[in-house]
């Protein structure tokens, strides 16, 4: 005699859910492997002011060539986290990472771990481009060459004047 | 779009799954993109068994039989749970038939 079983196999939309780090960083390996791109809420404040916290980026695969000033998506090498940070110089296979509000440079990456690269920036809704595409390159030498941050501090405190 | 028990289907190029503690988080990539800020889905136990299943090689009905097998249920009730669950991923293309194998 069968024993009545609930078999009913169901498939539930969900508005949001919180991934952890290690399967956020799978979600987004595996969709960008196969080309195509990742629309997702940022935290933090390593690239504020460029990329605020809560803002939404978009992130694309790889190109063959990355250039200094575009921002990637990429394993750190400190942790195994996804960050998104400036490439602030290109190596022969790698790039050098760095946040745009850090003092200290990620570490070299490449391969697998240069996930993808920032195709888009929204804020409130609408597309943010300074520093992502308009100005990219300058604001990856002055982050390079450590000028970034006190620029940044020197232009806040004359707004704030 | 109407599944059919003899035709064999497989999860489609344009989604991502990941199993997160004991649940299958699907991802649709719409257009080639991936949008964890919009709708994505999740099986409950027997869609994620079924969702395993559905390996590119089984026909539905084989993908039934199994289950009913493991669940000790009877096979025409696992036969239409399993269509729906298909019919739905198929709606949302997140499923698609396997041409040229039965």
């Amino acid at each position: 005699m069968t024993r009545p079983v609930d078999t009913a196999a169901v498939a539930t939309t969900i508005q949001s859910y919180e991934f952890g780090p290690q399967d956020f960083r799978g979600i987004l390996r595996d969709a960008l492997e196969k080309g195509a791109s990742m629309r997702f809420a940022t935290a933090g404040s390593s690239m504020t002011p460029f990329i605020k916290d809560g803002d939404v980026i978009t992130v694309a695969p790889p190109p063959p060539e990355p250039k200094p000033g575009q921002i990637a998506a990429a394993v750190s090498p400190a942790n195994g986290l996804v960050i998104v940070h400036r490439i602030v110089r290109v190596g022969e296979d790698e790039v050098l990472l760095k946040g745009d509000n850090l003092n200290k440079p990620d570490g070299w990456v490449g391969g697998a771990d240069l996930l993808g690269i920032v195709a888009g920036v929204e804020r409130g809704g609408e597309p943010w481009r300074l520093g992502i595409t308009r100005h990219a390159r300058l604001v990856a030498a002055l982050s390079r060459a450590g000028l970034l941050r006190p620029l940044l501090r020197l232009a806040v405190w004359f707004m704030k004047r | 779009m109407k599944p059919t028990l003899d035709k064999v289907y497989k999860p489609s190029d344009d989604v991502v799954a990941r199993e997160i503690e004991g649940e299958i988080i699907l991802v649709p990539l719409v257009s080639g993109m991936g949008d964890l800020e919009d709708e994505l889905f999740t099986l409950n136990a027997t869609g994620m068994a079924v969702w395993k299943l559905l390996d590119g090689k089984r026909s539905l009905k084989a993908v039934a039989a199994l289950l009913a097998k493991q669940y000790k249920a009877k096979p025409a009730v696992v036969e239409k749970d399993v269509a729906e669950l298909a019919a739905e991923l198929l709606e949302r293309k997140m499923l698609v038939e396997v041409k040229g194998r039965k």
